[in-house]
């Protein structure tokens, strides 16, 4: 369950041999009051968190209190009131906040999915206010997992806190050529495109976004982030350009359509096609309220619906058996809509 | 059901709840002890789903909640640790399904986490300022219970939620953060609390979620992670939430929930063969009562609030479902 720790706490004196200690009486929890709370701690545990207790009561101000919440919060990294108390001790005795960053490196290091640690590095950046390492360690820590949800949320808050976008589309170009299935990675993509850029006005962007997104998909086209990547910068472009499709993407698709291999045949591809078909046919109903008998729109919206419906099927019974209901409500609404046209 | 299907062991699930805590590896039961009010929750909504809420000492649990209701009015885990938002949200859930909730101070409960809401509506999980869309459902989720919502800013409270709605219909914990089921969970609670489903593209979530089911029939939290019983819960109540649980393949999540039991201790693990908890066993068996598969067997659960659905009933709260 949690990340076991290779800081390990071994006390060589325990606390109650300690002379410097002598004077402080651990509170002890109140254990066997409550079969349901009943806690089974380790001796160690018991020890310092008894020391823990009795100082945080009297509010003790100290070195030693600095030492022993250094033990508690090794022993526990999820316990909230260590680091707190830790933080309150850091400023009242004036410690040396560089040493802290170094020792919360640590403790990272071994708990990086623990939201503590993470929360108490940004307090020690926030009174440093030097996040040059930040980016760095992030990167050090998504290189182990590249999925961390805490790295990611402190990457972006010291990038926004600080500005720092200048190389992040390159580290999350270098990611997604790592592993072009990496979320994190295009969700972070996304994150610097719409902090950087006013999505209502960039065609050029937007653009150039496409072209990248195609690249990635092409190179695999089974992947879920891309696609959805696509369909959000899509949404953008054809507000900019009154519902304008970008060709090139329609041309990707049929050109992967047409090669017939069930390689090819992505859900991914298959229900982007479908949606894109769904876009224009309702866009061919519409001119058809103000003109009734044109028969080429309604020949078109029967060679979408009729596309579409054959795609639903493939999916429903082979290529996505998994989801075979979703498909299937798609293609009730197919034909619920459209379904006039296709006779 | 099918002959060959593998048989749910409840008999066994109910003593390893019980249990809990008094055979467990000391290691693991230290480092979680900061998380001690919400495994009795888990315990309390097990028990109850499975018809079984008479194996645990009621008065214990009473006296325990009292015993950790913190000055300020929020709860604590345990004893010897700060109150906070999560386990105030455990501490009600359980009042309530006892109920017992006139054992607690609710006033000052209602005024603690109100006190929690930001100047932007969002919530903070305590007084050190984490923020979080999950304390944004546990807030809406714990007053909704105490009748108490108008202690708070609504439409600001919603304004924040939708802001960490992302492109792909998903939410994250923050403004900008990768979609995650969990978070997605907490946001479409909240929004079911609220009564502002409408804010969510359905079409477009409901296919993110329905995506999260892999070939083995379980649900993972994002794209390219391992499934997981949890991961399960929190994807199904979703769906079932904005009214596409019928999306997924239910009979293979059915098979997948199954496989996560573990015959020889009791209790469900996240992933089959894998050491099983009270939070993988409650998961386990709300998303069994989720999806109707034993329906003789265990109480009807309410996807928002993941307890009983009679229990919601008798305080009268009514979350939108699609
Ligand atoms: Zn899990």
């Amino acid at each position: 369950m949690s990340d076991s720790s290779d800081e390990s706490v071994d006390l060589d004196v325990s606390y109650s041999q300690r002379p410097e200690w002598s004077d402080i009486t651990p509170i002890t929890q109140d254990e066997e009051s409550n079969q349901i709370c009943r806690i089974a701690y380790t001796e160690n545990f018991k020890e310092v968190f008894g020391y823990f207790r009795a100082i945080l009561k009297i509010s003790e101000k100290s070195e030693r209190a600095f030492d022993l919440t250094k033990d508690a919060a090794l022993l526990n990294p999820a316990n909230y009131t260590v680091w707190y108390y830790r933080r309150i001790l850091l400023k009242e005795l004036n410690k040396d906040l560089h040493q802290e960053l170094e020792f919360i490196t640590k403790v990272i290091r071994s708990n990086p999915k623990n939201y503590q640690v993470w929360q108490h590095r940004r307090c020690i950046i926030e009174l440093l206010q030097e996040p040059d390492k930040e980016l760095n360690f992030t990167e050090e820590i998504l290189k182990r997992d590249s999925k961390n949800y805490h790295a990611w949320q402190y990457r972006q808050w010291v990038i926004k806190t600080f500005a720092l976008w200048d190389n992040e589309l390159d580290y999350v170009n270098d990611l997604i050529t790592v592993d072009v299935r990496n979320n994190s990675a295009w969700n972070q993509r996304y994150f610097y495109l719409s902090n950087k850029y006013d999505l209502t006005q960039e065609n050029e962007i937007l653009n150039r976004e496409i072209d990248f997104c195609l690249e990635k998909i092409n190179f695999c086209i089974d992947n879920e982030s891309s696609w959805n990547y696509l369909r959000a910068v899509i949404d953008h472009l054809i507000k900019i350009n009154e519902n304008n499709y970008p060709q090139k993407v329609l041309e990707f698709c049929n050109i992967k359509l047409s090669t017939g291999r069930d390689d090819d045949m992505s859900p991914f591809l298959l229900s982007f096609k479908i949606d894109f078909n769904w876009f224009r046919s309702k866009e061919m109903l519409k001119k058809l309220e103000s003109n009734n008998d044109d028969v080429c729109l309604k020949q078109n919206i029967r060679t979408y619906a009729n596309e579409s419906l054959d795609y639903l099927t493939k999916l429903a019974i082979k290529y996505d058996t998994i989801r075979a209901n979703y498909w299937n409500y798609l293609a009730s609404n197919w034909k619920q809509e459209f379904g006039q046209y296709t006779q | 059901m099918q002959s060959n299907q593998k048989e749910l062991l409840i008999q066994k699930h109910v003593d390893f709840i019980v249990n809990y805590g008094k055979t467990h590896d000391q290691y693991e039961y230290e480092m979680s002890d900061y998380l001690r009010m919400s495994g009795l929750y888990w315990s309390v909504t097990f028990l109850d789903l499975v018809k079984s809420l008479d194996k645990l000492n009621k008065s214990e649990i009473v006296d325990y909640l009292k015993r950790n209701q913190h000055e300020n009015g929020g709860f604590s885990p345990c004893d010897g640790h700060d109150p906070h938002l999560l386990y105030s949200l455990s501490a009600v859930q359980i009042a309530i399904t006892y109920n017992v909730l006139n054992e607690i101070n609710s006033e000052k409960l209602i005024e603690y986490i109100s006190n929690l809401q930001q100047e932007d509506g969002s919530f903070s999980g305590d007084c050190w300022g984490e923020i979080d869309t999950r304390f944004s459902f546990c807030a809406v989720a714990a007053l909704s219970l105490l009748n108490a919502l108008d202690r708070i800013n609504i439409e600001k409270a919603v304004t924040f939620v939708l802001s960490c709605m992302n492109f792909d219909g998903g939410f994250g914990c923050l403004p900008g953060t990768e979609s995650h089921a969990g978070q997605i969970y907490c946001c479409v609670g909240f929004l079911s609390i609220l009564n502002r489903l409408h804010m969510i593209n359905v079409d477009l979530l409901g296919w993110w979620l329905a995506e999260r089911q892999l070939p083995s029939g379980g649900l993972n939290g994002r794209p390219e992670k391992l499934q997981d019983v949890c991961y399960s819960w929190w994807v199904i109540s979703s769906l079932k939430i904005i009214g596409k649980l019928e999306w997924i393949n239910i009979e293979k999540l059915r098979e997948y929930i199954i496989s996560c039991q573990d015959d020889e201790t009791g209790g469900f693990s996240d992933r089959p063969g894998n050491m099983p908890d009270p939070f993988h066993t409650l998961f386990a068996f709300a998303g069994l009562s989720l999806i109707k598969a034993f329906p003789d067997a265990l109480k009807e659960v309410n996807p928002v609030f993941c307890m009983p659905q009679y229990v919601i009933d008798r305080v009268k709260v009514k979350p939108q479902l699609l």
